[in-house]
Parts: structure tokens; C-alpha cells; sequence
């Protein structure tokens, strides 16, 4: 695994043996929850821990058999056969992951009209630099969205004010 | 026979009637404009558009509605060829070649490929039924449990053999998708990983999964883009996409026929079935096509019959799975069901007594299906070319809006914030999964048989008091089974030979 300034460089290998470690946990975690569901009664009756119980231990053979393949792969492998490596740069997932989770506490706390404009406006004016036209078509698309989905189809958005002015009894 | 040419012209006059005509090109409309919007499925749409029937006859509101399903799954492929964003679950087969088919800008030609793919599995099905309506009953009654938890099993098996190049990951991806499935409320009355949260008590909704797994990966791509020097630098300006007037002509068409008629056939068979629905017909469809062709190799980087397949299929499973629904009263899927508690609604009982006494309704349902692919291949058509502009949209600019789309469309299902988070946090595990070539296609084939899986291998159980080996001796289910083991087994080792 490489360094740059802001991006990581990683062998695809590893990472595939990362996520099926990662996966393995979560299968065997799974396997152990449902051992605490409840005994089935009826004879015949599979009961509720069954099904999960029979995924996670075919997933957990699936684990180990994409770990072992990946271990002998990269031990048998020489420099000339190393797979293509996978550049990742985190730095903007977070920034894009935060600005999502910021909208949804914004619809959840103020309402929609203002979180949709404000989430609009703020990207669309940082990725175009042209803000009074940024502001026209986040404010033109929340309306729509506003007419679209809580008058037309009768979506129950959080809202904060809009009802007041714009209300559409069919 | 002898009901079916009593009933067939009646049934024409029916669904020509002007009173009842009317309604089917505004359900194509409705529904078209539903199945593009992520988070409105068939299901979604049909749900939406119920409250209108209420103030239409019986045959206005069966139309309207049967409009309004088969449009949305045809809408469903326009954000999944243009923007890689399904609007419905079947579409995501569409993706595989639709979108590099956009990619290297033959939108146009990818659009109008699931057009009239759409519309021949439409029609063909229809017609189809109409003939054979009664065979196509009887082998929908001869599949019970034991059947029906093969066929998922073979469904599973078949995700493998084509999504990615290790047969490992699909099954660990599949088998992820499984184990999301059984969170929240089990058959069982049981409530399984729900961790104490209340918004966990009813599972992960379809709908969150389809943003979160299909949809969210991308977006986080789209949004990362924040300069026009990161677009030229990712190959996503207009100039580099290419898109020149790709041509669609009718020697084309008649090139595609036979995957066409080869996805009807699978469509209407499936859909015959009731559990499986589109998302299975398509992906039966998508692998039968790759089997049939001489260079399967070249599947998934944007060939004609990637598309034509599995569109075909998914909408000729419309008119198939009317017929459990219309026959037995068993809905086949969410969308059916809807359908049917509007006959209810119009005092019309589903049931064998429906197709031997009921007169010239069925078949004329079938007729006014006929009708509304003849409205969408209209509409279609003259539409494409605003469908297809949207890839000139600078793709800094569409990521917000398309992300603002979802996280509302994920909302829209049940009004909860929390499904909104759900796809927040879905989204970013699907993304890193996406990143180091997990496919997450598998994850959502999971999710949606996880519970057919379950629920039939369950009753199979119960019938044979917990036998299992008496499960998977039954003649159907012995073949099926063996099918997805061979399946499984056969591109396993053809990757061991890569």
C-alpha cells in the first residue's frame, strides 16, 4: 500500500482478503445471534433462527474460500502478475457523506423547503462558482420537488412553511 | 377454446370503447414518469396511482392501472442506461450493457433497443396469454414451496456465473444480501437483527436497498466531481462520451428479434410463477442470452442483446404474472397485489371462477395491454430525445440533484427519516464494496429471493415435517437444483481456468 498526497494506492488482493476477513466477522457474528433466537415448537418448524443460521455458514465457507484463494494468489504471484492496483482517495467520500448526513438532520430539524434549497445551492455553487444562478435553480428545484412529491404524490415531507402558501386540495 | 372466440371480440370492443381508452395513454404517461423517479418502482407507482380508481368503472381502473405497471417498468431502464441509476429492481440487469452503450454515446440507440424490446415482450406476451392462457395456469399450479425455493436457489446460482469475474464474491455478496433480508420482522413473528431499533423492526425496506446498492455507488462517484478538469480528466464531458447519432434502424430490430422473443418467452414464464417476479426474469434472461451468443465474452461492455433480453423479459412479465393473480387470487408481487385489491375494490373476486365465467373482462385486460405498449411505443419513441439529453447535463451539476432525488425517494416509501439514513449509511458500504469490485447487484438479488428463499423452503419443510432431503427429491425441484449446482460448479472452474 503507497502513500500520495492524498490519494492511497492498494493492491486489490489485500483488500479482497480485508473484506472477506471484514465479512467473516459479520457472518460469524450472525451465526452466533441467531443460536439466542427461539427454539422452534412445531415438528417440521425450521424456526426463525434457521434460515439466517444456514446463510451465514454458507457465507462464512465463501469467506474462507476467497481468503485462501487470494493468500496462495499472492504468495504464488511474482512481480510481473501483480493486478492492476486500485487508487482510493477518501477525502472526498467524507466530504460527500457529510454534506448527505447534514441534509438529512437538516430535513429532519428545519424542514425540507430550507435543507433541499441550502443542500442545492451550497454544491451547486462551490462546483460551478456562478451563485446568483446557483440560487435560481435551487430555489426553482426545491419547488418542484415541493409540487412533485408532497402535493402530487402525496409524500409526507417534513415540512416548515410551505403548506401555508402553496396547497393543492384536489 | 370455445370461451376464448366467444369472448375475444366482445373483449376488442371493451378496450376499444373510448370511455375505457382514454385512461391508458395517461397511465403510459403516469408511469413512465413513476418508473424513471428512483424510489417508484412498480409497485410504488401502482400504489401512488390507486387512490385515482377510485372514481373510475372497474375496466377504467384495471387499464389505467395495468398502463401505468408496464410503463414503469419500462421506465425504470431510462435512468439505468442514462445515469446508471435503476428506477426499478428489474432494471438493473438493463445497466450491465445499457449504461457502457451511453458510456460510449450510444444512448439513443440503447434507449430505443429497451423501447421496442419492451414493447415486442408487451405485446408478445400478451398474445401469448391470450392463447394459452389456461397451459400457462396449470404449470403455474404445478410449482409449490419445494419448487419455489429452487428456483430462487438457481436464481442465486446464476448471479455467480456472470457478476464479475469471481464466482467467490458474487455468492459472499449474495449471501450478504441474504442475511439483510431476514433483518426485521421474520414469518415467523419472530423480529431478527433489529438491535433495538424501531425503524429496524419492520427490516431494511426493498426500496432502500435498490438507492443504497445500485443507485448510492454511483452517485458518490458522480459527486465527487466537483471541477470541470475533474470531468475531462474522468472521460465524463460530452465531447468524450461520443454521442453521436447512433442509428436504430429496422434491420437492427429484426436482428434482435429472436433475444427478444427468447426474453418473452423466459418473462411470461416467470411471471407465470408467482414469488420470482421481473428482477428474476431478467437476470434468467440476461445469463440465457450470454449462453445463446458466440461471444459471451463481450456481455457487459455494450451489446444490443444485453438490453433487448432482460427488457423484453421484464415487461412480457407483466401479462404473465396476471395469471396466478387472475386465476388463483395470488398476487405474484407487491405490483400484483395492488392489482388485485382493486378487483376487490370493483366487487371483482380473482379466482378459477374469474376466467370461466367472467365473460370478456380477462381477456380484455390483455387487450388494453396490447393497446398501452402500442401508447409506449409512442410516447417512447417521440420522448427519446429529451430522455436522452439528460447525459449532456455536466455531471457536477447532476450528482446533487440525483442524490436530493434519492435521499427523498427513500423517505417517500414510508415517510421515515431513517430510511434516508439507511441509504446514507447502505450507500457508503456499497460504495467502498463497488470501489474494490464487489458487485452489489448480487446484494439486491439476495435481498428481494431472501424472503421467497425463506418463506418456501419453510412451508417445504413443514409439508415434509422438516425432511429435507424429501424437499429436494421432488421431480421439478430435483432438476431445478441440480441446474443451479452445475451453474455454480461450471463458472467456478471456467474462473479457475482464467
Amino acid at each position: 500500500m503507497k502513500e500520495t498526497r492524498r490519494s492511497t494506492i492498494v493492491n486489490p488482493r489485500y483488500m479482497d482478503i480485508v473484506f472477506a476477513l471484514i465479512f467473516l466477522g459479520v457472518f460469524a457474528g450472525a451465526y452466533g445471534y441467531t443460536l439466542t433466537l427461539p427454539s422452534p415448537v412445531l415438528p417440521g418448524d425450521p424456526g426463525a433462527g434457521f434460515f439466517p443460521r444456514l446463510i451465514s455458514a454458507a457465507s462464512v465457507i465463501f469467506c474462507v474460500m476467497l481468503i485462501v484463494k487470494r493468500v496462495l494468489q499472492v504468495r504464488m504471484s511474482n512481480k510481473d502478475q501483480q493486478p492492476d492496483s486500485i487508487e482510493v482517495r477518501p477525502g472526498p467520500f467524507f466530504i460527500i457523506a457529510g454534506s448527505v448526513a447534514g441534509l438529512i438532520l437538516a430535513m429532519h430539524y428545519i424542514g425540507s423547503e430550507i435543507s433541499f434549497f441550502a443542500f442545492l445551492f451550497i454544491l451547486l455553487g462551490l462546483r460551478t462558482r456562478r451563485w446568483l444562478w446557483s440560487f435560481i435553480v435551487s430555489l426553482l428545484s426545491s419547488a418542484v420537488i415541493y409540487v412533485v412529491f408532497v402535493a402530487l404524490l402525496n409524500v409526507h415531507l417534513p415540512v416548515l412553511f410551505l403548506p401555508q402558501y402553496i396547497n393543492f386540495n384536489f | 377454446m370455445e370461451s376464448f372466440f366467444t369472448n375475444i371480440l366482445p373483449a376488442i370492443g371493451i378496450a376499444l370503447d373510448p370511455f375505457n381508452l382514454w385512461v391508458i395513454p395517461i397511465g403510459i404517461l403516469a408511469g413512465i414518469v413513476l418508473g424513471i423517479l428512483p424510489g417508484f418502482g412498480g409497485a410504488q407507482a401502482l400504489a401512488l396511482m390507486f387512490p385515482f380508481t377510485f372514481v373510475m368503472t372497474a375496466e377504467q381502473g384495471i387499464f389505467f392501472m395495468m398502463a401505468v405497471y408496464s410503463a414503469a417498468e419500462y421506465g425504470g431502464a431510462i435512468p439505468a442506461i442514462l445515469i446508471k441509476t435503476p428506477g426499478t429492481t428489474a432494471a438493473a440487469m438493463t445497466i450491465l450493457d445499457g449504461f457502457p452503450m451511453a458510456m460510449r454515446g450510444d444512448a439513443y440507440r440503447a434507449l430505443m433497443i429497451s423501447l421496442t424490446a419492451g414493447v415486442t415482450g408487451g405485446i408478445l406476451s400478451s398474445i401469448l396469454f391470450i392463447v394459452a392462457a389456461s397451459a400457462l395456469a396449470w404449470i403455474g399450479m404445478q410449482f409449490g414451496p419445494s419448487e419455489m425455493f429452487a428456483l430462487g436457489v438457481l436464481g442465486l446460482s446464476i448471479i455467480g456465473s456472470f457478476v464479475g469475474k469471481d464466482p467467490s464474491k458474487g455468492f459472499l455478496m449474495a449471501g450478504f444480501g441474504l442475511l439483510l433480508s431476514t433483518f426485521g420482522q421474520s414469518s415467523f413473528g419472530f423480529v431478527r437483527f433489529s438491535f433495538d431499533l424501531p425503524y429496524m423492526y419492520d427490516g431494511i425496506p426493498l426500496i432502500v436497498m435498490i438507492i443504497a446498492m445500485l443507485a448510492a455507488p454511483q452517485i458518490f462517484r458522480l459527486m465527487s466531481i466537483f471541477s470541470a478538469k475533474q470531468e475531462r480528466e474522468r472521460g465524463l464531458t460530452v465531447d468524450s462520451m461520443a454521442i453521436k447519432e447512433s442509428k436504430y434502424s429496422l434491420k437492427d430490430y429484426i436482428r434482435l428479434v429472436p433475444s427478444m422473443i427468447r426474453g418473452t418467452i423466459i418473462g411470461t414464464t416467470v411471471g407465470a410463477i408467482p414469488g420470482p417476479g421481473p428482477t428474476v426474469a431478467a437476470v434468467i434472461a440476461y445469463n440465457e442470452e450470454k449462453r445463446w451468443a458466440k461471444t459471451d465474452e463481450e456481455f457487459g461492455t455494450g451489446v444490443d442483446e444485453g438490453v433487448a433480453a432482460p427488457e423484453a423479459s421484464n415487461n412480457a412479465v407483466v401479462a404473465g404474472a396476471l395469471v396466478p393473480a387472475l386465476a388463483l387470487g395470488i398476487p405474484g408481487s407487491g405490483a400484483i397485489a395492488v392489482l388485485i385489491g382493486l378487483l376487490v375494490s370493483k366487487n371483482i373476486v380473482p379466482g378459477p371462477m374469474l376466467f370461466s365465467h367472467g365473460g370478456p373482462l380477462v381477456l380484455s385486460i390483455f387487450v388494453a395491454l396490447i393497446i398501452g405498449n402500442l401508447f409506449l411505443l409512442l410516447f417512447g419513441f417521440f420522448g427519446m430525445k429529451w430522455f436522452a439529453s439528460i447525459v449532456k447535463v455536466p455531471a457536477r451539476i447532476l450528482g446533487p440533484f440525483i442524490m436530493l432525488l434519492l435521499i427523498v425517494g427513500a423517505y417517500s416509501y414510508d415517510n421515515q427519516i431513517a430510511h434516508s439514513a439507511m441509504v446514507l449509511v447502505l450507500g457508503s458500504i456499497a460504495y467502498w464494496l463497488d470501489k474494490y469490485k464487489f458487485s452489489t447487484i448480487p446484494v439486491i438479488l439476495g435481498f428481494v429471493m431472501g424472503p421467497i428463499i425463506e418463506i418456501n423452503l419453510n412451508r417445504a419443510l413443514l409439508i415434509h415435517q422438516g425432511d429435507f432431503m424429501a424437499v429436494v427429491s421432488r421431480p421439478i425441484t430435483m432438476v431445478i437444483v441440480v441446474l443451479a449446482i452445475v451453474t455454480a460448479l461450471f463458472s467456478y472452474f471456467r474462473n479457475l481456468k482464467r
